[in-house]
């Protein structure tokens, strides 16, 4: 009985927060590896360094290997950042799940070439693909953090959304048993005009996370919209707040 | 002059006199009477003051909507949404692209 117990509830707690749980090992993958790849980095610049002072075949193989290493290593960080976004995205995650798909599958092939590499030459050729096609991989990361930032916005603004249907309906009951509602009418119109300063806020922020032209996006700069967005959708509650308090005194 | 016309003029001076003395009672009386009316219409008169309106139905309703179940739930919706208007996180550091380095190469 208590094996049965136990089971239980260790059942629910893998089922309470499974997309949770997912996006934290997402996170812990994720934070290992980068850290890995810092690591590399720096071994790189010292084996770098030490083949271009010394020249010795010993100096060489140690930079091949190094080198070979941070590629390696910058490949993995991409690929379990995309798998991180995946975990983070509330919509659209299929859509993502191709992209990531297709950036793996290239980032796979990107580490066979490198594994293939036998000389400095060959790996400066593979680290220059990687170049080429990060520029594809930062507009897509990038426009994905957007995505989620926006979603949250978005999803607020929807449930705020179902609050103003559920609050007209009200003020039409009231009206309809006679009730001046003049008071609260003027302070709904006021609300709406707040939510349509965060709309402009989130348009601005659409535009800034997908510019029409690819260039680089300013994650900061479309935060920066969001957060000002927020604002106008904090006023917008506290507006329709004081509207229920002109009824409930 | 004779007697008899003597008490004639006599007492057609006394009936003057007092004839005179009865309009004179008279116009005072006629006149205190029409100045304590005007006086007594004077402060009678009320101020014209300003006409409370009042809504009690108005009152009544609000009142019963004040503990509307509907009303309180938008309320508590609301503060719900204030809440996580307030502790949403748009800046998620932990999402940040990751700092890769470029142009890597040993020549």
């Amino acid at each position: 009985m208590k094996l049965i117990s136990a089971c239980i509830v260790f059942l629910m707690f893998f089922l309470a927060s499974p997309v949770h749980a997912d996006y934290q090992r997402a996170y812990q993958d994720y934070v290992y590896n980068y850290g890995a790849y810092r690591n590399s980095y720096n071994e790189y610049t010292v084996a770098k360094s030490t083949y271009q002072t010394y020249r010795t075949l010993t100096a060489q193989n140690e930079a091949i290997n190094k080198f070979r290493a941070v590629l390696k290593n910058r490949a993995t960080v991409m690929a379990v950042y995309y798998n991180l976004l995946q975990e983070k995205l509330v919509n659209d995650k299929d859509t993502f799940n191709g992209i990531k798909e297709s950036e793996k599958g290239w980032l796979d092939a990107h580490q066979k070439k490198i594994d293939a590499a036998g000389s400095l030459e060959d790996l400066n050729s593979v680290s220059q693909e990687f170049d080429s096609r990060y520029s594809q991989m930062d507009l897509e990361t990038r426009q994905t953090v957007g995505k989620i930032l926006l979603s949250k916005e978005i999803d607020l603004k929807g449930q705020l959304d179902l609050i103003f249907n559920n609050l007209d309906t009200k003020l039409k009951e009231m009206r309809t048993e006679g009730v001046n509602t003049t008071t609260q009418d003027r302070g709904v119109i006021s609300s709406k005009n707040k939510l349509e300063l965060f709309n402009q806020k989130v348009d601005e922020g659409k535009a800034i996370f997908f510019p029409e032209r690819n260039d680089q996006i300013d994650i900061f700069k479309g935060q920066q919209r969001l957060t000002e967005a927020n604002q106008y959708l904090r006023e917008t509650v506290n507006y329709l707040l004081e509207v229920i308090k002109s009824v409930t005194g | 002059m004779s007697p008899d016309k003597k008490n004639y003029t006599l007492w057609f001076v006394v009936g003057g006199i007092i004839a005179f003395l009865f309009i004179v009672i008279v116009g005072v009386f006629v006149g205190v009477s029409i100045m304590s009316n005007a006086i007594k219409n004077a402060q009678v008169t009320p101020t014209p003051e300003p006409t409370v309106v009042l809504e009690p139905t108005i009152v009544i309703q609000a009142n019963k909507f004040a503990t509307d179940p509907g009303v309180l739930k938008i309320r508590d919706d609301l503060k719900t949404v204030l809440g996580k208007i307030d502790s949403v996180d748009l800046f998620e550091p932990q999402i940040a692209p990751p700092a890769v380095d470029l142009g890597l190469n040993i020549k």
